[in-house]
């Protein structure tokens, strides 16, 4: 479980999130939407400790993220950038491969990290491409190394920034159910503009809205046109449905 | 990697054999006579051990900076590590102190350190940025190359053409042989160790880190490591350039980018090319020596741009 209390989330001197208060808990599955720039993908790197955050307390399973070490953090959390900086000359299993690092020290069994890491690879029908180098994929397939990645690291909460960018019709039907079903025992979050797929798959959202403020809740509570009001700034919601 | 072990140690063969003086291969250990053997063993195996140690700890370094930058086209004489350390020690040099090696290598080792800090100091904020270091560290390293000629300007005439030699990477000064072949043995297993964070880091630093790996220690790592050696290098051989530029590219086309086996494989194709371009540079005009970093640059310039076009 992941507890959020009070966090406010600062860039330079703007204030990005405001005195935001959330559970998170195993079996639940998440969006966060919010326009372009309202620090959606700051709250996301705030939650995997990859940024510092102004005031507030982030407990995961009792312990405070701050007091977590790198390593530890990242056996908890697993996070997909919205884009990757990575260098992509390697192999795409070495490339999953890599997901299992948080565990390799302590991994008895060396079986079971390749096993993740083929799973991973199957996963995301990746199978025919393991041995291919990632610089030679397209778009889309470099994008599910990069999710099958974060498959074989296998951690209790998975944090997804716009997740089906580059993906096919089919792959984005395929990647939302995959994570819908791995939300029964973890934590998964995304951000997504994709708010059809939210309604489907989803079972909570967290609304940002530009003047920092959050709105927290079930998939069914939140999405009124009320919120799609503040969220949309412009009386846009005539052009989509809810 | 037997192969290269092998090839290694025809090299070093063809080393003991070539020089000012030939020594047939059947005098190696059919007993050579006196003036052979004092050749061999008080000239050519030290310089031959120094040359082995010196370009696989020029190639180590060369890949470990270039893991820490982000850049294939980083080595410690482009970013000016070398000219740091070699500033500083062409300064003790030429004042006349007499300093123990020890502190030789330790100033050489800071100068190395500090200069690398500042670059990165100066060119990056939480992350390194890869092309700002790049440019900044050729600047540095212009800075540090008229530093030197200043050094040199202001020496008496006598004492510059040895101090130029060493510039230009010379392995004539083969005393304590021994202590960078040590460095370059704990070196390579201390870097070893960091295998797995070396493939992920090369990924680069937001991956890395989201990944668990702790990065602030492992460019702490880096930055020591690649100061230490390209210290001794230099401290030993004074300025070879291309080493580790080079030797690095050759290994990833070689044996790939991961480093359980770019490490080992860096050592031995730096000891490879250095051992051969040293023997060169003792035979080719001999009785005359030429400085080993002219054959550097010969192999390197070629090769690198010929990987360029490649990759290209």
């Amino acid at each position: 479980m992941i507890t959020i209390k009070n966090l406010n989330i600062k860039n330079n001197q703007t204030m990005l999130i405001k005195e935001m208060n959330v559970e998170f808990k195993t079996g639940e599955f998440w969006a966060i939407i919010g326009k372009n720039g309202v620090g959606k993908t700051s709250l996301m790197h705030t939650i995997a400790g990859l940024r510092e955050y102004a005031e507030g307390k982030i407990i995961i399973n009792g312990n405070n993220l701050n007091s977590l070490s790198i390593l530890s953090r990242a056996q908890d959390i697993a996070i997909l950038p919205q884009m990757q900086e990575a260098s992509l000359d390697c192999t795409v299993e070495q490339s999953v491969s890599y997901g299992r690092y948080p565990w390799h020290k302590n991994e008895q069994d060396k079986k079971r990290s390749l096993k993740k890491i083929y799973d991973a690879i199957k996963a995301m029908e990746l199978s025919h491409l393991k041995a291919k180098n990632v610089e030679k994929l397209s778009g889309g397939e470099i994008r599910k190394v990069e999710i099958a990645t974060i498959l074989a690291q296998d951690s209790n909460t998975m944090l997804l920034d716009e997740p089906l960018n580059h993906l096919d019709i089919a792959s984005r039907f395929k990647l939302m159910q995959l994570l819908k079903q791995l939300s029964q025992n973890k934590i998964v979050i995304i951000i997504t503009h994709d708010i059809q797929y939210v309604q489907e798959y989803c079972s909570n959202a967290i609304l940002v809205f530009e003047d920092a403020s959050t709105k927290i809740g079930t998939v069914n509570e939140i999405f009124t046109e009320e919120n799609f009001q503040k969220l949309l700034g412009e009386n846009l919601l005539n052009t989509i449905s809810l | 990697m037997p192969l290269l072990v092998i090839v290694l140690l025809l090299v070093v063969i063809a080393a003991l054999t070539f020089g000012s003086q030939y020594i047939p291969i059947s005098h190696l250990w059919n007993g050579a006579n006196n003036l052979n053997s004092e050749i061999i063993y008080t000239i050519r195996v030290p310089r031959i051990i120094n040359a082995i140690s010196v370009g696989a700890l020029l190639s180590i370094a060369g890949l470990l900076v270039q893991n820490l930058v982000k850049n294939p086209l980083a080595d410690p004489y482009i970013l000016g590590v070398s000219g740091a350390s070699a500033s500083m020690q062409l300064a003790i040099i030429a004042s006349g102190l007499i300093v123990p090696f020890w502190l030789f290598v330790l100033l050489g080792f800071l100068a190395a350190f500090v200069s690398l800090v500042f670059l990165i100091f100066i060119s990056s904020k939480n992350l390194i940025n890869t092309n700002k270091l790049l440019l900044s560290g050729v600047v540095l390293a212009f800075a540090y190359g008229a530093l030197i000629s200043l050094i040199l300007t202001l020496s008496p005439l006598a004492s510059t053409k040895p101090m130029l030699f060493w510039l230009m990477g010379d392995l004539s000064f083969s005393r304590n042989s021994f202590y960078p072949l040590i460095l370059l043995l704990v070196g390579s297993l201390w870097a070893f160790r960091y295998r797995h964070e070396l493939d992920i880091l090369a990924k680069g630093e937001f991956f890395a880190l989201k990944s668990g790996v702790d990065v602030k220690k492992m460019n702490f790592i880096l930055l020591f490591t690649t100061s230490i050696f390209t210290a001794v290098a230099v401290s030993m051989a004074g300025t070879i350039g291309f080493v580790g530029l080079v030797v690095p590219h050759i290994c990833r086309l070689l044996v790939g980018n991961m480093h359980a086996k770019l490490i080992p494989a860096s050592a031995l194709i730096g000891a490879i090319v250095l051992l051969i371009a040293d023997t060169f540079a003792r035979t080719i005009v001999a009785p005359i020596q030429l400085p080993v970093g002219i054959f550097t640059a010969f192999f390197g310039v070629p090769v690198f741009l010929l990987l360029l076009r490649r990759k290209a």
